[in-house]
């Protein structure tokens, strides 16, 4: 583990957060999309993909309950061009890239749990 | 073996491990001296944990490695001294608490030590699969160790930060030693954190693979259930939220496909009578899910940005309900097979209880129409215009409405909005498909709580349905929807 630059502050952290958690919830549609498109896929890909789907919604319900109340979730967007589109996993992978941006430290109180869901969440379907 | 308070030693571990991890992610708030002082404690406990593992059957290239994971552990523990006895030396970091997240770590290395069973393995040698576990445990103790020695080096250097941001008078009453003696113990513990990693470079997480899965327990799932089905009618009684809604017809249609994959293990190992299965409960299962699924694809949609976090009760049940079903369908490399799962689970009973499940689902899809019906229930004004739109758009006249369907102020700042009539009877008939789909699917599962369920399969001679991978995926039941988060 290296040491964290110092230029960051918890205004950063906080835009990660509330990027991760978007980026969460894209992934957690995505996930029930697929499952509601015609045809179904099959048994094993949809029980993974509901798993996944209903990990990110945790997921992202932890990441939305660090933000403070008066953070506007349209000032954090991040850069995912069509998260109604792709692959959910790759969005899990994008939000997990994003709180690598940001030293640890510059995280909300509380962001290990995030941090942690989400290398879960890569660990259990990646 | 467990502990007093029946947590195994592996389980021991990983508690520690995630404490250490939420040291390390809240070290701002953290003051380095606290840390320091418990950190001492940390690595003994560690260090006599280490020692009480058994030794592994010496066999070609594993005595080596095991020689010289010993001598890190001692080198560490060296080091931990060190560090200690100048600590005890001088006036920094002085006496004072610690830091409870590291004493609860202490303890849990403690207990697990005490755990350990002394065993000779010169006269028996070592299972692979107990040795396998071993290297995990081990693996798992010092990414304990590489991480909260990060955790404590993070916390020294914000103090260094402080310290150096304070102004000229307050930095003059600060002892002149508190510097040095802090810039030699973060230096002293970055070398340490370095050495540790280089046991974690080789080792983790790869070594966990190995760890030991105790088998599920048999009450976890009903258990999971039960509480499910309760917070989710406490959910909806209350002043549920379209985010609410959104949890509970996800988790409905998770609990469908889970009853899915273990009816059709059952069916498949004969723990289940496969041609009812095939015939009545499968199509009944898909139909269930499809229309669960569809609720949980529009609900969403309604809820606000700021407003979709439902109740921290109903969160914890629906991801125990993740959690009890991973723990019986996931092997290490995926979705068990039928074969695994039929060896390690009582197929017999998990079918018995999910049958309740599926029959107080049909109850809970009432109670979900009922809320639906709720003047009160509100939903996001982005969502409910967009969704009214497409609705009238598929209408005998297309978009011809002059009048916006939520006011451009509320569009604007995303606020919660009164359903309209159009958006409302559109969810209602969705509500109604779940209702019919799930009173189907509990119909079809009532066969599995009879005397007869699995019993008529032997008494008519019955073999397990060769099929019925293949008759799962038959869709004999139209979907409750026609797309992704279409409504009709």
């Amino acid at each position: 583990m290296t040491s964290k630059t110092e230029t960051t502050t918890g205004n950063d952290g906080l835009a990660v957060i509330g990027g991760v958690a978007l980026l969460l919830q894209a992934a957690a549609d995505r996930c029930l999309s697929i499952l509601a498109a015609d045809p179904q896929p099959g048994l094993e890909e949809s029980f993974a993909l509901s798993d996944l789907g209903l990990g990110a919604t945790f997921a992202a319900s932890q990441a939305r309950g660090l933000l403070p109340a008066a953070v506007e979730h349209d000032d954090i967007q991040p850069s995912v061009s069509r998260p109604d589109r792709g692959d959910p996993l790759e969005l899990v992978q994008a939000a997990e890239a994003l709180t690598r941006t940001v030293p640890i430290e510059a995280l909300p109180v509380g962001g290990s749990r995030v941090v942690v869901a989400l290398c879960d969440l890569l660990g259990e379907h990646g | 073996m467990p502990a007093r308070e029946g947590r195994s030693l592996g389980e021991l571990l990983l508690d520690s491990d995630l404490l250490v991890r939420e040291v390390l992610m809240d070290t701002p708030l953290m003051d380095g001296r606290v840390m320091i002082r418990t950190w001492g404690e940390v690595v003994e406990a560690a260090a006599d944990l280490w020692r009480a593992f058994p030794e592994p059957s010496p066999h070609a290239g594993q005595s080596e490695r095991h020689n010289s994971a010993q001598d890190l552990m001692k080198q560490l523990q060296t080091m931990n001294n060190n560090l200690m006895k100048a600590s005890r030396r001088s006036p920094w970091p002085g006496t004072g608490l610690g830091d409870d997240r590291l004493l609860t770590v202490c303890e849990n290395l403690t207990t697990a030590a005490e755990l350990l069973p002394r065993r000779r393995t010169d006269v028996r040698p070592m299972r692979p699969e107990v040795e396998a576990d071993l290297d995990a445990a081990k693996a798992r103790l010092m990414h304990v160790l590489y991480v909260g020695a990060h955790g404590v080096q993070v916390a020294l250097n914000r103090d260094l930060r402080d310290l150096t941001a304070l102004s000229a008078t307050r930095r003059a009453a600060v002892p002149p030693e508190s510097r040095k003696r802090t810039v030699e113990a973060r230096d002293r513990v970055a070398a340490f954190e370095q050495l540790a990693g280089s046991y974690v470079a080789g080792t983790f997480p790869t070594a966990l693979h190995g760890e030991h899965k105790p088998p599920a327990e048999p009450d976890r799932l009903r258990q999971a259930l039960a509480t499910w089905d309760i917070q989710a009618h406490r959910s909806l009684s209350g002043a549920p939220t379209a985010g609410t809604i959104a949890l509970i017809a996800q988790t409905q249609a998770h609990i469908a496909f889970t009853s899915q994959t273990l009816l059709r293990a059952g069916s498949g190992s004969g723990a289940i009578e496969p041609g009812a299965y095939r015939t009545r409960l499968a199509p009944a299962l898909e139909s269930a899910q499809a229309s669960w699924v569809g609720l949980a694809t529009v609900w969403p949609q309604l809820a606000p940005s700021r407003g979709r976090r439902p109740g921290p009760d109903l969160v914890n049940a629906a991801n125990e309900i993740r959690a009890a079903t991973r723990e019986i369908i996931h092997d290490r490399s995926g979705l068990a097979s039928i074969e695994v799962l039929a060896a390690t689970v009582d197929l017999k009973q998990v079918s018995r209880t999910l049958q309740l499940g599926l029959a107080t689902s049909a109850d809970l899809a009432y109670a979900l129409r009922e809320s639906t019906e709720d003047p009160d229930l509100l939903g996001s004004a982005r969502g409910v215009n967009t969704m009214a739109m497409a609705l009238e758009a598929r209408g005998p006249y297309g978009n011809a409405s002059t009048e916006s369907w939520v006011r451009p102020v509320d569009h604007a700042h995303d606020r919660p909005v009164a359903l309209p009539d159009i958006v409302r009877e559109a969810l209602m008939r969705a509500a109604d498909r779940a209702i019919e789909g799930a009173k189907t699917a509990a119909g079809a599962a009532a066969y599995l709580s009879g005397p007869n369920g699995n019993d008529a399969a032997k008494t008519l001679g019955l073999k397990p349905d060769p099929l019925a991978h293949h008759h799962s995926q038959t869709r004999a039941l139209p979907a409750a929807t026609s797309g992704s988060g279409r409504l009709r």
